[in-house]
């Protein structure tokens, strides 16, 4: 096995791991198309970054990514705080118009002479094999902020999941624990965006959780059973996707995690179903 | 400038029926739902060009029509039997076929055809208006306008004389089951549409983008008007704007066009906030966000 394959190995790994720890939280509070908000409207950002640094390093683009993210989240609570819409119609608004912002500065550097942006469009559909070892630290050093976040507010984000009303009356700022949720979510989709790329990244941060929620209704468990499932199938997908010549790494992960949920979810209706039978 | 003017047109012929209906999804909150729809055609079409091998709309439009019904099914269902909540189910089924439909490009649909994974993203307004149809020595119009044409005549004919109706499956729709309007018949006529919209717009603005025509002009109309008709016409001005806007600005700066004609919407539509007349008041709304201890004491 090669240095280059390791580092790719274990770069899935913790783009899965941190993937469904920020997801089980998002998916509780019932924000999962938020995700899905940020992760297309993360796509200016890199673009942005990349145009005026001049280079593709790729803590410069992450923090491009990072950046416009946060503005995604400002603008959605802004625009929830000014006008009468519904959520959904603000982020739909939202997403349409960074992704679209994004798509036409690609277009623009695109038609420029030099070639240095010719793996930008890579973001749109994920390229894990671009991963080198500096990346990978980069990603340690993310991945353990977010697990040392979920660790510290393990119980507050949990009361928050289940019981708001009462943790307002508590006294905590629902404010601050958005904020905080919001910027996970960020840091987790700008390093994902690496594999998986804009388009599919929702997906990851919801179908462990979903799978997961089907066999227990326990937190903890549910924890474990999506860390595992985004950890495993992260790694399955990006080596059939190194296999492959011609496969893009983001749909493989996605198509592989959306086959374990059905696998999962029928085997739990068969289940019942017996169980229903023998009573 | 004869460019100009057919790229305007299709442009407009996209627009305007996405604002129709973009004004229906945003009064019954299903603007998750329609965004899952434009991804969700996309396994419908490549399905439908492996199988046929041309790009023909009759094929298409069947496996798009099938994809739209499967996924209003799925999100259905895994909300009804498997009691899942409803963002985590439309953001599973739109990701799960969205990947099918790139992993199939990828694999099976080769490096020479005409579908590749970029175009499915942002479209090519540029080159679909070369696709002209000429009889007799005199141009007709882009295949593009000449196929979405009927479907904008569909879509007002079925609003017009169902006007009611819209109006009751949008705003009570117990009302509208009590008095035997078929609501459920209502919504699927929607998708229905809403798919095949998906589908014929697919060439000149992509899979992704749809979202924004469809939402953001209705999003826009809801700043300044307070009646269902109203919102209507105004999303309609709103969507040909842009898209006048979008094409100028596209030809003046050199860049593709269809993004720009998104964004020049959102510009529009952040303006209007700033400007509308029907702000959010503070002092009467609690909204989520601004939630207080001082709101719970009473």
């Amino acid at each position: 096995m090669d240095l280059s394959i390791w580092i790719v190995f274990i770069g899935t790994a913790l783009i899965g791991i941190c993937a469904a720890l920020v997801g089980t939280f998002t998916f509780l509070q019932k924000k999962s198309l938020i995700g899905d908000a940020i992760s297309h409207s993360i796509l200016p950002g890199i673009v942005l970054a990349y145009m005026l640094s001049g280079q593709r390093t790729t803590w410069i683009l992450m923090l491009g990514a990072f950046c416009a993210g946060w503005f995604a989240t400002q603008q959605i609570s802004w625009l929830q705080r000014k006008t009468k819409l519904k959520s959904d119609t603000i982020v739909a608004a939202t997403l349409s118009m960074f992704f679209a912002f994004g798509l036409a500065l690609l277009s623009y550097i695109q038609g420029r002479p030099d070639d240095g942006q010719a793996g930008l469009s890579d973001f749109l559909f994920g390229k894990i094999a671009a991963l080198d070892i500096r990346d990978l630290y980069l990603f340690l050093g993310v991945s353990a902020v977010i697990v040392i976040a979920v660790v510290l507010r393990y119980r507050v984000m949990y009361s928050f999941a289940f019981n708001r009303e009462f943790m307002i009356s508590k006294g905590f700022s629902l404010r601050w624990n958005d904020f905080i949720l919001n910027s996970m979510t960020i840091l987790v989709v700008a390093m994902g965006v690496q594999a998986v790329g804009v388009v599919l990244m929702s997906a990851l941060l919801i179908i462990p959780v979903l799978s997961a929620r089907m066999l227990t209704y326990r937190l903890n468990r549910m924890l474990l059973v999506a860390l595992t499932l985004g950890t495993c199938s992260s790694l399955l997908g990006s080596y059939i996707s190194i296999l492959g010549t011609n496969i893009p790494t983001g749909p493989c992960i996605i198509m592989v995690l959306s086959t374990c949920a059905i696998v999962i979810a029928l085997t739990v209706k068969l289940q019942t179903k017996r169980k229903s039978h023998g009573k | 400038m004869e460019n100009d003017v057919l790229m305007i047109l299709t442009a407009c012929s996209v627009a305007i029926p996405a604002s129709l209906l973009g004004v229906l999804l945003v009064s019954k909150s299903l603007v998750m739902v329609g965004d899952a729809i434009s991804h969700a055609v996309l396994p419908g079409i490549v399905v439908a060009y492996l199988l046929s091998g041309t790009r023909d709309s009759g094929p298409m439009l069947l496996g798009a029509a099938a994809t739209g019904f499967l996924t209003t099914f799925l999100i259905d269902f895994l909300r009804r039997k498997w009691q899942i909540q409803e963002d985590a189910a439309i953001g599973f089924t739109f990701t799960f076929l969205f990947a099918a439909g790139v992993l199939l490009i990828a694999l099976f649909a080769g490096k020479n055809s005409d579908l590749d994974q970029e175009c499915v993203l942002y479209g090519d307004l540029e080159t679909s208006i070369l696709d002209q149809v000429i009889v007799g020595g005199y141009l007709y119009g882009t295949r593009a306008i000449l196929q979405l044409l009927p479907l904008t005549i569909v879509l007002l004919v079925v609003i017009i004389f169902g006007f009611k109706g819209w109006k009751v499956w949008a705003f009570n729709p117990q009302f509208g089951s009590f008095i035997g309007i078929p609501t459920r018949l209502f919504q699927l006529i929607l998708m229905l549409l809403l798919s095949i919209h998906a589908v014929l717009s697919f060439e000149s603005v992509g899979v992704i983008l749809v979202v924004g025509l469809l939402v953001l002009p209705a999003a826009t109309a809801l700043q300044f008007s307070k009646t269902l008709s109203r919102t209507f016409c105004y999303a309609a001005c709103i969507g040909i704007v842009s898209c006048i806007l979008g094409v100028f600005l596209g030809k003046w700066i050199n860049i593709s066009i269809s993004p720009l004609i998104v964004c020049v919407n959102g510009l529009i539509f952040l303006i209007s906030v700033v400007l509308s007349p029907y702000k959010r008041k503070a002092d009467y709304t609690v909204k989520e966000n601004n939630l207080k201890f001082q709101d719970f004491k009473n």
